[in-house]
């Protein structure tokens, strides 16, 4: 399991990316999909994704469309021009990071 | 995969609401994401009690509402920022009201409202980002916009008038007057909408406090309004009006205040705004350093000296906006049969002088008498200070 806070820092991007490759999705279809992707590595919890989702929502990243599916409301959630936009900037940023990180951390020699 | 029955979401949907965890805004996602996990274990063979009993325990209360304190603080701190505005904006007003030096007084005044302005055109701009929710959002962000503009067109005649003596015909008091009662429309629809759609009993008392001051407000702003058409019937109590409006906002104020509700800023902002505009348009501010308006003194000396006894002379004027109703009233003694009276520069229009009587009645029947004497006195303020007339 990788911890929380490491989560927490890069979640919107998580997020981003997974709407980027899919037309709409709903909110446990992302945490499924985030925990299968990762094989388990990855649980996003409740109170971590429907925040960050809502934000999204409120900068206009995403556009979201409910539905009655199964006798119950749900909530689609689809990436808006500025929001394909701002996913690509995040994975190119987030590229960024991982070479960075990846250099501090390399093994030093003795 | 098996759905549920439209009886087991109801039990999920009911112990939600019981769990207090029902703000309207996340309600439907706690449930469709409860209810996908539920199938989910039902799926490998779990039955609904235990499924849901798993999925409860997992979750559990708490990760709820955090999920929702999260929410609600995500999407809220711009509010606390207009807080923080709004703050500022009651600072420059305070302190304009306190403090004049040099005369910056009523240039803060101004900064003041401005700010107040801003908040405004913020909250409509907002409103009409959020249109594709829902579509009442374009009724609100169109009045709040007609608050701004209303706000700021009439504070700068107002300003205008008062500072530099530009001729406004009483406009200023108009549109800061119909942007009040513009806000305080878009707050009652608001407020009254919330109410009806949220479920959480925290957000139902609070939405339901909020619709009555502003229900207050808008039956305030009203009145106000209605003052202009009648203001001959009702001239005598817009004073008690005033006042009325001017001790509710400042305990609505302190109310909100208390209640930690200042990060409401489209009530608070309405408050204000009421406040601000009232104030500015009553006689408290002229008690206040920074209030006194700039004043035009008009002096008469009566040729000859002596007058008989009891009898003073009496200026015949007229308000502004009104030129159809015209007072009389007397001047002050000041010195040898010289008589001055002030008043603010901005409030009268025109003046007739006229020497007479022991009392406005008698002075008013002989300016009655002679009407045809009193175009070639008329006066135009500020042409002429000093005025002799012979009696």
């Amino acid at each position: 399991m990788i911890s929380k806070e490491l989560i927490k820092g890069t979640l919107r991007s998580i997020i981003l990316r997974l709407l980027l490759q899919h037309e709409r999705m709903y909110g446990y279809e992302i945490t499924r999909e985030v925990s299968e992707l990762t094989g388990g590595k990855i649980n996003l919890t409740f109170a971590a994704l429907y925040p960050v989702l809502h934000k999204l929502e409120a900068d206009g990243y995403v556009v979201t469309e409910t539905e009655n599916v199964s006798n119950r409301i749900r909530k689609y959630y689809a990436l808006t021009t500025d929001g394909k936009k701002e996913s690509a900037r995040k994975v190119e940023e987030f590229h960024e990071f991982l070479k960075t990180m990846e250099h501090l951390f390399k093994p030093v020699g003795r | 995969m098996p759905g549920l029955t439209k009886e087991q979401i109801e039990f999920i949907k009911n112990d939600l609401i019981k769990k207090s965890l029902s703000r309207s805004f996340l309600f439907n996602e706690y449930v469709d994401h409860i209810c996908c996990d539920v199938e989910n274990l039902m799926y490998k063979g779990k039955s609904f009690e235990d499924a849901y009993k798993m999925v409860s325990s997992e979750i559990g209360d708490s990760q709820l509402k955090n999920a929702q304190q999260e929410t609600l603080y995500l999407l809220n701190h711009k509010y606390i920022i207009i807080k923080k505005i709004l703050y500022l904006a009651a600072l420059f007003f305070i302190i304009s009201w306190i403090i004049n030096i040099q005369g910056t007084a009523n240039w803060m005044g101004l900064v003041s409202f401005i700010i107040l302005s801003t908040v405004y055109l913020k909250l409509a701009v907002d409103f009409f980002r959020e249109r594709r929710y829902e579509t009442i959002n374009i009724l609100y962000s169109v009045l709040m916009f007609l608050g701004f503009v209303g706000t700021i067109t009439g504070i700068i005649l107002i300003f205008l008038n008062r500072n530099f003596g530009i001729e406004t015909s009483g406009h200023g008091v108009d549109f800061t007057v119909f942007a009040w009662f513009f806000l305080s429309i878009v707050c009652f629809l608001y407020y009254s909408r919330e109410y009806r759609t949220s479920i959480d009993p925290v957000a139902v008392r609070k939405n339901l406090r909020f619709t009555r001051i502003a229900g207050f407000n808008l039956f305030l702003s009203g009145l106000s309004v209605l003052t202009f058409p009648l203001y001959s019937l009702v001239s005598g109590y817009i004073f008690y009006l005033i006042t009325i409006i001017l001790v509710l906002d400042i305990l609505l104020l302190i109310f909100l205040l208390i209640k930690r509700y200042m990060n409401n800023s489209l009530i608070v902002a309405m408050v204000m705004g009421s406040f601000m505009i009232v104030f500015i348009h009553s006689g408290f501010r002229q008690k206040l350093p920074g209030g006194s308006p700039k004043m035009h003194t008009m002096t008469v000396k009566v040729i000859p000296e002596n007058l008989p006894e009891q009898h003073t002379v009496y200026l015949y004027m007229y308000y502004n906006r009104f030129p159809e109703y015209k007072i009389t009233v007397p001047m002050k003694l000041s010195g040898d049969s010289t008589f001055t009276n002030s008043w603010p520069s901005y409030a009268y229009k025109g003046y007739l002088i006229y020497l007479v009587g022991k009392d406005s009645l008698q002075a008013n029947r002989v300016i009655m008498d002679n009407r045809s004497k009193l175009d070639s006195i008329y006066l135009d303020i500020p042409k002429n200070l000093e005025y002799h007339i012979n009696y």
